[in-house]
């Protein structure tokens, strides 16, 4: 049956080429436009290269707050913070501290002044992120404790500085400190934007990082990436950090730590929220959905139009048909089966746009410019299956009231070509 | 005609119910969005007050204790400020360099920022004192960034003519003396303190962004090494910001190999110059998020647009299948193509024209909530003609185009073939 409705409506698509193309590009471009919104929240949202268990992260980024009777500072941690509140932390399985800094690098004999983002961390901070290492390993927990300065260098900026990847032992400058090169990893799109940097070092090594805070010794410039061993541990993990930032404010005079809503999880920060602003699903799918609401109507008022003119010339066929026996369900599915193949078609050639889009568009789609796109980041199941239920619904919305209208018509009217109904 | 036409669109009410549902819908987006694109692009074009073309951020380091080349104190006399005051002289002593100059908490496009109160010191009534944002700057900053007065005159010979320590800005000037001219008054930092400056100079208005509307502000002016060398000493050396404009026909690439030659002089005692940026690049990514927007918002109209043309070809093309007969009718009748076309035209562009009142209505309502943004730019007969008059003269467009179609066809057709469909 659904081989004889494909068929048929394979027949009228070739019968009037012009509205076929018209209603196959019409839900293409919806569809199209439609993934764009998916695949920009994706980028956000799935586990890729370094970022590969997302879903088991949590973060404090500039979500700190110190208030004392002077006022209060909002920012981001001190190494002490991070130390007291989130290093002793027995439930996750990994936690780092890191800082981000932009300084120029060098190498000996040829000084020179493009900076570039160095990432200030310690252990942790490989066990949370799967780098993969060209040549070298990361500096290790004893390297951190001694402040030792080795340096991890993205493959980029070891071709960058050296010419090749093999740099491992080579001298880098950054600003004026001299660090020895003890790893090279693969290059990180700055979609994976807490993990991204050109250049990582243990944090202990820079004294004016590790020295410059206030408050108490509790603001500084530290962030905290946290992974837990379960996903279902988040709630556990803030409420054992409650206690852990009741202990080391009660170690101080006056000034008073707390984090805001955080840590905050992936899904939270594709959603739009921030250290200091935390963003409710409801608000988000408010925004979205009403965006995504008129990305689908539009198209389908456009289609409601065309469909009902095709639905309508066909009518005598359905009076045959229902005279025959057949009933209202079978009708209004003939109507949505043969309306399918045109949203199916479209939907196909939509998903092909929106993935030839999105890399020439990345620069204002994403909020960082010149961030690398790879497939992991954008060929995940939910894609296609997304993809699938819009040109579903877009199917649904446009043949939907057409078919019902048809289908309910007197045999006698349908027969006659609806000539008493005008 | 126009009865005859409002007695077809009537008889084709089913049909035209999706294309009208459509036109409505998109004829309030689309005024939405054209109202928002105004303001951006009205306020956008308006002149800003400064120009950074050529003009580069130098960032400054200082060395620890534990670099190569480090002076210890006992070896040098001079402060941090004196040194710093070195290293620009050095910089501006380049040949390329046409000015350089040094300021606080005033780069274009940074986040650093100082707010202040500031009061008139003649007023000896109690007056409320309002926090206003102000640059600490040389008076080599108008020279680098090219500030004028409200003539348009360069406002650096007019600062050093006059005395005080004090410029402020034409909104400035208008919020506090009524538009009485400020040059030569007396300010006072609050109410609380003693002792008052003068008012040396007003410059025009400067915005913030492009996006931004102008706002009283005002500079704190540098007169002499000392004014530096205080503040150097409490805020740190290297936290003082300093920007270099090249002369003209100096290329950004050119900057690394130029500061390579003169890395030497780029070092006085522990203070260094660190990277260099050009404020181009700074402002592109300080810009970004809006500049985004509006690019989103542009795609979106082209959608609705695209949409449009769809839905109109889509309803008239089937449309003129079904009517074919009336058509040949006609056209045995004596009506000439161009007439049957002008039909058409007027049909599709008369369903635009019914949206009109009941977009006004949804207009109405906007307005009297006051959600459109009256802040940047006010709400004028000027502004709403030119809004909703651009959403339907676009749409009108597309209606146009989308009939030429199927106003194609009917040209092709022979009456004597269309009078067989009769």
């Amino acid at each position: 049956m659904i081989k004889q409705y494909v068929k048929q409506a394979v027949q009228m698509l070739k019968e009037n080429r012009l509205v076929s193309v018209i209603s196959i590009a019409g839900t293409a471009i919806s569809i199209a436009m439609i993934m764009v919104v998916v695949l920009v929240f994706q980028i956000q949202f799935a586990n890729f290269y370094p970022e590969n268990d997302r879903d088991r992260m949590m973060y404090v980024d500039s979500g700190t707050e110190v208030q004392s009777s002077e006022g209060w500072n909002r920012g981001n941690m001190s190494p002490e913070a991070v130390r007291e509140c989130f290093y002793s932390l027995k439930q996750p399985e990994a936690v780092c501290g890191y800082a981000s800094q932009v300084k120029p690098l060098s190498i000996p004999g040829k000084r020179m002044y493009k900076a570039y983002d160095i990432k200030y961390t310690d252990p942790g901070f490989w066990k949370i992120f799967s780098f993969r290492f060209v040549a070298g390993k990361p500096f290790t927990e004893a390297d951190f404790d001694s402040a030792i300065s080795q340096a991890v260098v993205s493959a980029g900026i070891a071709k960058y500085l050296y010419g090749t990847t093999d740099v491992v032992g080579k001298p880098v400058i950054i600003d004026l400190a001299t660090y020895t090169i003890c790893g090279v990893v693969e290059d990180v799109s700055r979609a994976a934007n807490t993990a991204y940097g050109d250049v990582w070092v243990p944090y202990t090594s820079d004294h004016i990082l590790m020295s410059n805070v206030y408050s108490e010794g509790m603001c500084g410039w530290f962030a905290v990436c946290l992974l837990a061993k379960d996903s279902h541990d988040f709630d556990a993990i803030r409420q054992e950090l409650l206690g852990q930032i009741a202990r080391y404010n009660s170690t101080k005079k006056d000034a008073q730590i707390n984090f805001f809503e955080n840590p905050i999880t992936r899904f939270d920060v594709a959603i739009g929220s921030e250290g200091q602003s935390k963003v409710e699903l409801k608000d988000y799918l408010m925004e979205t959905g009403g965006l995504l609401l008129f990305l689908l109507l539009v198209p389908a008022l456009n289609l409601l139009g065309v469909t009902q003119s095709s639905v309508q010339k066909r009518r005598s066929e359905m009076g045959v048909r229902k005279a025959f026996g057949a009933t209202f369900g079978v009708l209004v599915r003939q109507v949505l089966y043969e309306n399918c193949v045109i949203t199916l078609l479209g939907g196909v050639l939509g998903l092909a746009l929106s993935l030839s889009f999105l890399p020439l568009c990345k620069d204002f789609l994403l909020k960082d410019s010149g961030t690398s796109l790879s497939g992991d980041m954008i060929f995940q199941p939910a894609v296609f299956l997304l993809a699938l239920l819009f040109s579903l619904l877009i199917n649904l919305l446009s043949a939907g009231i057409p078919a019902v209208q048809v289908a309910r018509q007197q045999i006698v009217t349908s027969l006659k070509d609806g000539e008493e109904n005008r | 005609m126009i009865k005859h036409i409002l007695k077809i669109i009537w008889n084709q009410r089913r049909s035209n119910v999706w294309i009208f549902m459509e036109l409505l819908l998109v004829v309030a987006i689309l005024w939405v969005m054209m109202d928002s694109l105004y303001v951006d692009i009205r306020t956008y074009r308006t002149p800003l007050g400064f120009d950074i073309t050529n003009v580069y951020k130098v960032n400054f380091g200082k060395m620890s204790p534990d670099i190569p080349g480090y002076v210890p104190d006992e070896l040098h006399q001079s402060s941090d400020g004196e040194d710093l005051i070195r290293l620009v002289d050095n910089l501006r002593q380049n040949p390329q360099v046409e000015e350089a100059s040094l300021f606080y908490a005033a780069c274009p496009y940074s986040w650093n920022t100082s707010w202040n109160s500031l009061i008139q010191a003649e007023a000896d009534t109690a007056q409320k004192a309002n926090v206003f944002q102000y640059f600490r700057v040389q008076p080599a900053y108008y020279d680098v960034f090219r500030f004028t007065d409200q003539e348009g005159h360069p406002l650096r010979p007019i600062v050093e003519q006059h005395t005080g320590e004090i410029v402020v800005t034409a909104d400035m000037e208008r919020d506090f003396w009524n538009g009485q001219p400020g040059l030569g008054r007396q300010v006072r930092w609050s109410g609380t303190s003693t002792g008052s400056m003068t008012v040396a100079a007003v410059s025009a208005s400067i915005r913030r962004t492009e996006y931004d509307k102008s706002v009283p502000c005002f500079y704190n002016v540098w007169r002499s090494d000392k004014d530096v060398i205080d503040v150097a000493g409490w805020a740190q050396a290297q936290n003082i910001e300093c920007c270099i404009r090249m002369k003209d026909g100096f290329r950004a690439e050119e900057m690394e190999t130029l500061l390579q030659q003169m890395s030497d002089r780029l070092t006085v005692n522990n203070l260094y110059v660190s990277s260099v940026k050009p404020l181009q690049e700074m402002r592109a990514s300080f810009l970004k998020p809006r500049t985004d927007n509006l690019t989103k918002k542009c795609f979106l109209v082209g959608f609705m647009l695209v949409n449009v043309f769809f839905g109109i070809v889509g309803t008239f093309w089937l449309r003129t299948q079904y009517r074919r007969g009336e058509l040949g009718l006609r056209a045995a009748l004596g009506a000439s193509r161009s007439k049957l076309k002008q039909f058409m035209n007027v049909e599709g562009l008369s369903l635009l024209f019914f949206t009109v009142p009941l977009v006004l209505i949804f207009i109405a309502n906007v307005l009297y909530f006051d959600l459109p943004d009256t802040y940047r730019q006010p709400y004028t007969w000027w502004r709403f003609l030119a809004t909703f008059g651009s959403a339907l003269l676009l749409l009108a467009g597309m209606i146009w185009v989308g009939i030429w179609f199927p106003a194609r066809r009917i040209a092709k057709m022979d009456p004597a073939e269309s009078l067989h469909y009769e």
